[in-house]
C-alpha cells in the first residue's frame, strides 16, 4: 500500500442498514488520485443517470486525498459529491477544518452513503467501529445545538462532526453541510443528507497517516512553511480573512452589487471588509488542520440588536451575498445572517442570491407585500433579510420557494423573473463578476457544478498570479475574451488535481508551486508523477465530470450565462462591457477536443483512458 | 508635479493612512513611483514588491483615476493631479 492512502472506503447502506469496507482499486488511485477525482469515478460508475437526487438510490460520497492528514500545510480539506438536487447534475462541495484528517486517522480514505434510513439517525465512526445511532431527538434542532448534544452523547470531546440543520431536514435544495471548518456549502448536498434521514456524521480516529519518505517530506514541508510565512497573502488572510480582499475587488468591479446591477460601491465595500471586521467584531482568527494561515474568522457581537452572535464569522462570499448584493453595509447584520445560515444549514451564496433576486422582484412589482407576508423588501432592509433566512430555513411562505434556489423560484414567479435570476445550470453565481474578469465567464459557463469560480480560479491569472510550470507566464488583459480558452482549460485541469489531492486554494495561493505539489505526492505516496502526467490526470478528471453531465443531457445549450452578464450595464465600474462567451466557448470546445454540442470526442475519451 | 495615492485594504492598514500626496520631480513613470518612492513608507514593501524578483508585484491592483492598469506597467506614466489607487490582490474569496 502506498503511503498517504488508508486503502479503505466505508460503504453505508442506510436502508438495510449495513456497513461494509471496500478497497479502492490501485488503478483508480493512479488515474484519479483521490478527493473529487475518485468521487467522480465512483459516482460515474455506480449512479444510474435517471436517479432522483432525493431518492434512496442517490449516493453521497465523502472523500479525502492522499495527503489529507499529513503535516503538509493546507491539506485539511475533504470533498463531498453527489447528484445535486439543486441543479440535477454533478454536485460537489468541499470544506476544510479537521473532519477529513480525522477520517484518515480513523483509518479510511472516504465513505459512500446510499439508501435511506427509516428514522432519523446519525453515524458514529470511532476507528474500527462504525455504527448508526438514533437521532430522532436531534431532528428539528439547529447545527449548533446538535453538535453540543452529539458531542456530549458520544463522550468524545475530540470527535469531529458534520451536521445538517433544519433546512436540510426539510429538503430545501440550497441546504449545506456544516463542518468544524466552515461548511460544504454548494449544490444542496445537505439536502441529500436530509433525504437520507441522516442528521450528522461524527468521527474519531487514533491512527496516523503513513508517509513513504519521511525525511524528504519533512524537509519539503519546512521549505513550504518558510515560503508561506513570508508571503504577504498569508499575513493578509490571517489578519483580515478572505474578506480582506473586498475593497480591492470592488475597485476593479469584481464585486456583485444590488443583484449584479450596480458597478461600484466603495463605501459599502469598506464597511464590509475584513479590515473593518478586524476593528469591530473579530474575536480571533481560526485555523484548519496543519495550516499556518488561519483565514477563518470567529466573531462575537457583544452589544446592540445583534448581541449574542458568537461563532463562525462571514467570509468574503458571505459578506458580498448578504451585504453588497442587498445594499446592506452593516457588518453586524451580515454576521447575524451568516449565523442564521450556519444554524439552519443553508448555503450563504445561494441564500443571498435568492434573497437579492426576491428584493428585485419586489422592486419590479413581480412580488407584492402580500406575497412576502408583509415584509418590506426595499434594498438595504436588514430586518427583512433576517426574516427571510428564517423563512427559508423553516420552509415557510416565500421561503419555501426560495429554498429551492433562484432558478426554480424564477420559474414559479414567472413573467420576466428569469432575466435576473443569477445562476448557471441552477447554481447561483458566486461573488466574482465575469464583466471584471472575462475568463470567469467561460469558467462559470463550463464549470461542471454550475456557476463556480473555484473550478478554474482563472481570474487569479488575470489578477497577475502566474503559474509558469503550467505555461502561464504572463498576465493577460482581463477585459479581453480572445485567447482566454487555453488558460481557462489549463487552470480547470490544474484545479481538478488540486481538488483531488486535496489542497486548500487559499494555501495554494500563498507560495505553493506545482513542483512542491509533485514533491509532496512523491514523498507521501511514492508515486513519481511528471508535470505532463499531472496535467493529464487533471484533464481526465475534468472530462469525467463533463461525461457525467453529458449523460444527464448537459450540452452547449446549458453552457451559458444569465442575460444580465451578457448585456453591458450603464452603471459605472467595469460593467459597461460584457464578455464574448460565444467566441470563448467555440475556442474552448475546439481546444478541449469536444464536439459542437460540448461532448468530449471519442478520441479524447480514449486518450484520457476514460 | 503632485500625485495622490489612495491606499485600500491591507495597504491602508499597513501604513495607517488612506491617502498620500507625493511630489514627483524628475520621474513620471508609475513603476518608479511604486518601486522607489512608495518604498520609503514603512510597511508597504511586502505588499508592493515581490521578494523573488525584487520588483513590483505582478498581482498588484492599480488604478489611475479609476482606469485600471492592465498588463505591463513599463510604459505607464502619471500626470499632475492623478489619483493612483493601489490594493493588494489577495487570492482569498
Amino acid at each position: 500500500m502506498p503511503g498517504g492512502y488508508k486503502d479503505r472506503i466505508i460503504r453505508v447502506d442506510l436502508t438495510k442498514p449495513r456497513v461494509s469496507i471496500e478497497l479502492p482499486k490501485e488503478e483508480h488511485k493512479r488515474k484519479f488520485l483521490g478527493g473529487s477525482g475518485l468521487a467522480a469515478k465512483i459516482l460515474y460508475d455506480e449512479l444510474d443517470p435517471k436517479t432522483d437526487p432525493l431518492s434512496p438510490e442517490n449516493k453521497l460520497v465523502f472523500m479525502t486525498g492522499p495527503l489529507t492528514g499529513t503535516l503538509a500545510p493546507g491539506f485539511g480539506r475533504f470533498v463531498i459529491a453527489s447528484k445535486s438536487p439543486l441543479t440535477g447534475i454533478w454536485g460537489e462541495a468541499g470544506s476544510a477544518g479537521y473532519w477529513g484528517p480525522e477520517l484518515k486517522f480513523a483509518g479510511y480514505d472516504g465513505m459512500i452513503l446510499e439508501g435511506r434510513a427509516e428514522e432519523p439517525c446519525y453515524l458514529w465512526i470511532n476507528d474500527e467501529d462504525v455504527e448508526l445511532k438514533d437521532a430522532k431527538h436531534l431532528w428539528g434542532k439547529d447545527t449548533v445545538e446538535t453538535e453540543a448534544i452529539v458531542r456530549s452523547e458520544l463522550r468524545e470531546s475530540k470527535s469531529r462532526i458534520l451536521i445538517i440543520g433544519q433546512a436540510g431536514e426539510r429538503l430545501a435544495k440550497i441546504a449545506c453541510i456544516v463542518t468544524d471548518g466552515g461548511v460544504a456549502g454548494r449544490c444542496g448536498l445537505g439536502t441529500v443528507m436530509g433525504s437520507k434521514n441522516l442528521k450528522a456524521i461524527a468521527v474519531r480516529g487514533s491512527g496516523r497517516v503513513e508517509v513513504e519518505d519521511e525525511a524528504r517530506f519533512h524537509d519539503l514541508v519546512g521549505e513550504i512553511h518558510s515560503i508561506m510565512n513570508n508571503d504577504p497573502r498569508t499575513k493578509s488572510l490571517k489578519s483580515y480573512g478572505s474578506a480582506g480582499s473586498m475593497e480591492g475587488n470592488e475597485a476593479v468591479g469584481d464585486v456583485p452589487i444590488k443583484n449584479w446591477m450596480v458597478g461600484s460601491w466603495p463605501d459599502g465595500a469598506r464597511k464590509l471588509s475584513g479590515q473593518q471586521m478586524a476593528r469591530t467584531i473579530l474575536k480571533r482568527p481560526v485555523t484548519c488542520f496543519a495550516c499556518p494561515i488561519a483565514c477563518k474568522r470567529e466573531v462575537e457581537i457583544k452589544s446592540g440588536p445583534y448581541a449574542g452572535v458568537k461563532g463562525k464569522g462571514p467570509e468574503y462570499e458571505t459578506m458580498a451575498s448578504f451585504g453588497t448584493m442587498l445594499l446592506i453595509d452593516d457588518i453586524e447584520v451580515v454576521a447575524k445572517a451568516n449565523d442564521l445560515c450556519t444554524r439552519y444549514g443553508i448555503d450563504t451564496i445561494s441564500c443571498g442570491s435568492a434573497i437579492a433576486f426576491t428584493y428585485e422582484c419586489y422592486e419590479k412589482g413581480l412580488l407584492t407585500k402580500e406575497d412576502v407576508r408583509g415584509l418590506d423588501l426595499s434594498w438595504g432592509n436588514h430586518d427583512s433579510l433576517l426574516r427571510m433566512i428564517e423563512m427559508i430555513g423553516q420552509r415557510e411562505g416565500i421561503g419555501s420557494v426560495l429554498g429551492d434556489g433562484v432558478k426554480t423560484a424564477s420559474e414559479k414567479i414567472g413573467k420576466d423573473a428569469s432575466e435576473f435570476a443569477m445562476h448557471v445550470k441552477g447554481l447561483e453565481m458566486p461573488m466574482h463578476d465575469p464583466r471584471a474578469y472575462r475568463s470567469l465567464a467561460l469558467g462559470y459557463a463550463t464549470s461542471n457544478r454550475g456557476a463556480c469560480y473555484l473550478q478554474a480560479t482563472s481570474h487569479w491569472v488575470e489578477r497577475g498570479m502566474l503559474f509558469p510550470e503550467l505555461g502561464i507566464k504572463e498576465r493577460p488583459d482581463r477585459f479581453t475574451s480572445e485567447g482566454k480558452a487555453r488558460m481557462v482549460i489549463d487552470m480547470q485541469n490544474f484545479m481538478a488535481i488540486v481538488d483531488s489531492l486535496i489542497i486548500c486554494k487559499f494555501a495554494l495561493s500563498c507560495g505553493y508551486t506545482l513542483t512542491h505539489l509533485l514533491g509532496l505526492v512523491e514523498y507521501v505516496t511514492g508515486y513519481s508523477i511528471s508535470i505532463d502526467e499531472f496535467k493529464m490526470m487533471g484533464e481526465r478528471i475534468f472530462n469525467l465530470k463533463r461525461l457525467f453531465n453529458n449523460r444527464l443531457g448537459v450540452s452547449r445549450k446549458d453552457d451559458r450565462l444569465p442575460e444580465r452578464i451578457n448585456k453591458p450595464s450603464p452603471e459605472e465600474g467595469t460593467k459597461h462591457s460584457s464578455p464574448d462567451l460565444g467566441l470563448m466557448l467555440s475556442e474552448y470546445y475546439r481546444l478541449r477536443a469536444w464536439d459542437e454540442e460540448g461532448r468530449p470526442k471519442a478520441d479524447k475519451i480514449g486518450e484520457l483512458e476514460l | 508635479m503632485k500625485v495622490y495615492v489612495k491606499l485600500l485594504g491591507d495597504l491602508r492598514e499597513a501604513l495607517g493612512k488612506e491617502r498620500l500626496e507625493i511630489e514627483l520631480q524628475s520621474h513620471s513613470e508609475l513603476k518608479w513611483l511604486i518601486e522607489d518612492r512608495l518604498l520609503g513608507y514603512e510597511g508597504l514593501r511586502d505588499h508592493l514588491i515581490d521578494p523573488r524578483t525584487n520588483r513590483m508585484r505582478t498581482d498588484l491592483i492599480i488604478l489611475i483615476n479609476d482606469r485600471s492598469v492592465e498588463g505591463s506597467t513599463e510604459s505607464e506614466r502619471v500626470r499632475d493631479g492623478d489619483i493612483i489607487t493601489l490594493a493588494p490582490a489577495i487570492a482569498g474569496g
